[in-house]
């Protein structure tokens, strides 16, 4: 069957309730909202926040956290209603709570539609209108281009898509600033560079997962040793856009240094995916390795760049 | 691909109970994010009746 078969599947489909089905446990419209993706999502807007050189109310500034948060859960919720045949088809999200049977897809869409105006309806009042507009957009980026349109269709879904998780720092940041500058516009690119390794690296090892239910991965597509080049390829690009704000002297040192070291072991074991030739998920301890590391990637850049402008803005001396 | 939407026994005492159940957890639940929202607009009011 092929994603778009399944994507109409999808789309008719009136529910998935199993047969035990009696009503939607609280947990599950939480499971819904992917709190482990809304976790990084969380983390990286508060680093656009606290980087950004303005003052915020912490009422204000929580409030803006909250609309993130609310907003990406809504649109996890908009994608897993979209997707819900494509997730049964996956070991790793056939116990989502759509296809598992434990709640009716209307609930799943009603859900999301709710979370997400409520997100940028309070981000608009309480904080200002461009956050709120950077948020409307980046659902609609994640729900609607990314799941409903590049995922079904295209090997390069992940580096558009990448995009969606990308907004975040920059919404932080307009949330104090009520404006973007080029900061947080290298911390979007940074993002959005970051994305396809670390996706890539993860469809490497969920090849036949994502084979099976038709979704056109890059290493589905294009191959394994184009989607390995492409690894190595973006990491170096990575390392260029990391250094970036050192460079431009947008931070210091507490931030350059940290980012470039690291930026080099990512680079390095990207090489080691990059260049290797292995089928046997089984074997795949560097392209394992490359994913793990990549998480720790991210939260330790953010961390330093909000250190380092914390220290220039002298909240640490 | 999919499963026809099944319609619960309500009929069922074991059934209706559990619905009861669920139905019990989620409006506790919304009723905590309701109170949450209320306090937070609350706040939200006091800061930017402050601001002006």
């Amino acid at each position: 069957m092929d994603a778009k078969t399944i994507t109409q599947a999808a789309q008719h489909a009136g529910q998935l309730a199993s047969p035990d089905y009696v009503a939607a446990d609280w947990r599950d419209f939480y499971a819904l909202t992917k709190p482990r993706v809304m976790s990084l999502v969380i983390f990286t807007a508060l680093c656009g926040l606290l980087a950004a050189p303005g003052d915020i109310h912490p009422v204000i500034g929580f409030t803006a956290i909250l609309c993130i948060a609310l907003g990406a859960g809504g649109s996890a919720a908009l994608n897993q209603w979209y997707e819900a045949d494509i997730d049964a088809g996956m070991k790793r999200t056939a116990q989502r709570p759509l296809p598992a049977g434990r709640m009716q897809r209307d609930s799943a869409l009603h859900f999301g539609i709710g979370l997400s105006a409520l997100s940028v309806f309070i981000m608009g009042v309480a904080v200002n209108w461009l956050s709120a507009g950077i948020l409307a957009f980046s659902i609609f980026f994640y729900a609607v281009v990314y799941t409903m349109w590049l995922k079904p269709n295209t090997p390069q879904n992940i580096v558009i898509g990448g995009a969606a998780g990308a907004f975040p720092p920059v919404i932080g940041w307009a949330a104090v600033m009520n404006e973007v500058t080029l900061l947080p516009i290298l911390l979007f690119a940074l993002i959005f560079i970051w994305t396809p390794p670390h996706f890539w690296a993860l469809a490497l090892f969920m090849k036949s997962d994502y084979a099976k239910v038709g979704i056109p991965m890059m290493p589905v597509v294009a191959g394994e040793k184009a989607t390995r080049r492409q690894i190595f390829w973006y990491s170096l690009a990575l390392l260029a856009v990391a250094a970036a704000p050192f460079a431009l002297g947008l931070a210091g040192w507490i931030y350059g240094l940290p980012a470039i070291v690291l930026s080099l072991v990512f680079l390095m074991l990207a090489t080691k995916v990059g260049f290797r030739q292995e089928n046997d998920p089984a074997r795949m301890k560097p392209e394992k390795q490359l994913f793990a590391f990549s998480i720790l990637y991210l939260f330790v850049i953010f961390t330093v760049l909000v250190a380092d402008r914390l220290a220039a803005s002298g909240v640490l001396a | 691909m999919t499963d026809e939407p099944q319609q619960p026994d309500y009929n069922d005492p074991e059934t209706l109970k559990k619905l009861r159940e669920r139905q019990s957890s989620r409006a506790k639940v919304m009723g905590l994010g309701l109170v949450a929202l209320v306090i937070l607009f609350y706040l939200i009011t006091v800061v930017k009746i402050g601001m002006t």
